[in-house]
């Protein structure tokens, strides 16, 4: 029983991910990328992202949500308070801030509006992604340290179970007889 | 500019501001720091793994089913101890009072034979 609500836990998380990493940003940028704004009498307002390179961007975007979305699964999956569920989670974050340099490397994190009459306009998202990247960071070292802390909460319980010794082991006398 | 003009929206973009602005200082080296080793191992990937969603797709599939199999044989749930078991290894928890060793229930101890 506790093992399929740990796969069905795995799922939703599973479920979470995919949209969050991979459907809502490949969507918006597949429609960013097609979406023409007018202006009237009858200019167009054109957003420039990622340099016409948006093919590159979704595959980064899909390639990572993948592994991100497989990460997510098992480490949902996992037990409470396990080995494997900390270990899998701090995997989760690095291939997180793979994801969220993906966007800087394909060229996703600076984009150019055209104003006509008024210029140029550029938005550069680098420096966000700088903060995030710290912070994911600090993360890391956050459930290194809650690893720690289990291995070691791990190894009391196994020492405390070593005290146990069943009645078997020598019979009700003790093997005095 | 509109939005701003909600007064719970304007205290709400000062509050993600002020948090942008003094976490900047300590995040940014930080994240310069990860940003050596992220753009080495992702320059690595784009010249020697070829961009195709295969890959990617088996990862997927490999880290759901081993996920699948090792969470559902080994779901982390505790065995339920009973009472008399409870009280059983209370018992035979017992230690000798010369020796050390462990005894169970008896009044002799196996290791030195001393009474307990």
């Amino acid at each position: 029983m506790g093992g399929m609500k740990n796969i069905f836990r795995g799922f939703i998380g599973m479920a979470i991910y995919m949209t969050t990493t991979m459907l809502i940003p490949a969507l918006t940028f597949d429609y960013m990328d097609k979406m023409v704004i007018p202006i009237p009498p009858d200019e167009i307002l054109d957003i420039e992202i990622a340099k016409g390179n948006i093919a590159v961007v979704i595959f980064w975007l899909v390639a990572l949500g993948l592994t991100i979305s497989g990460l997510a699964f098992f480490s949902w999956s996992s037990p409470k308070e396990s080995r494997r569920k900390i270990v899998f989670s701090i995997l989760l974050v690095v291939a997180h801030c793979f994801y969220l340099w993906s966007y800087k490397f394909s060229g996703a994190t600076a984009f150019g509006v055209e104003i006509p009459g008024l210029g140029r306009v550029t938005f550069d998202f680098a420096g966000i992604v700088l903060l995030y990247l710290g912070a994911y960071a600090l993360i890391i070292v956050a459930k290194i340290w809650k690893l720690i802390e289990v291995e070691f909460g791990k190894r009391k319980e196994k020492k405390e179970e070593k005290v146990y010794i069943p009645e078997s082991t020598f019979g009700k006398d003790g093997g005095a007889n | 500019m509109i939005l701003l003009q909600v007064d719970i929206l304007r205290m709400i973009a000062d509050f993600i501001g002020v948090i942008f602005l003094y976490s900047k200082v300590v995040l940014t080296p930080i994240g310069e720091v990860m940003k050596l080793w992220i753009e080495a191992v992702l320059n690595f990937i784009d010249t020697f793994i070829p961009m195709r969603y295969e890959i990617y797709i088996i990862i997927f599939i490999i880290l759901v089913v081993s996920g699948v199999i090792i969470n559902y044989h080994w779901s982390g749930e505790k065995k339920e101890v009973k009472e008399e078991e409870k009280k059983e290894m209370d018992v035979s928890a017992k230690k000798c009072k010369y020796c050390g060793k462990p005894i169970g229930d008896s009044e002799f101890c196996p290791y030195c034979g001393s009474r307990n």
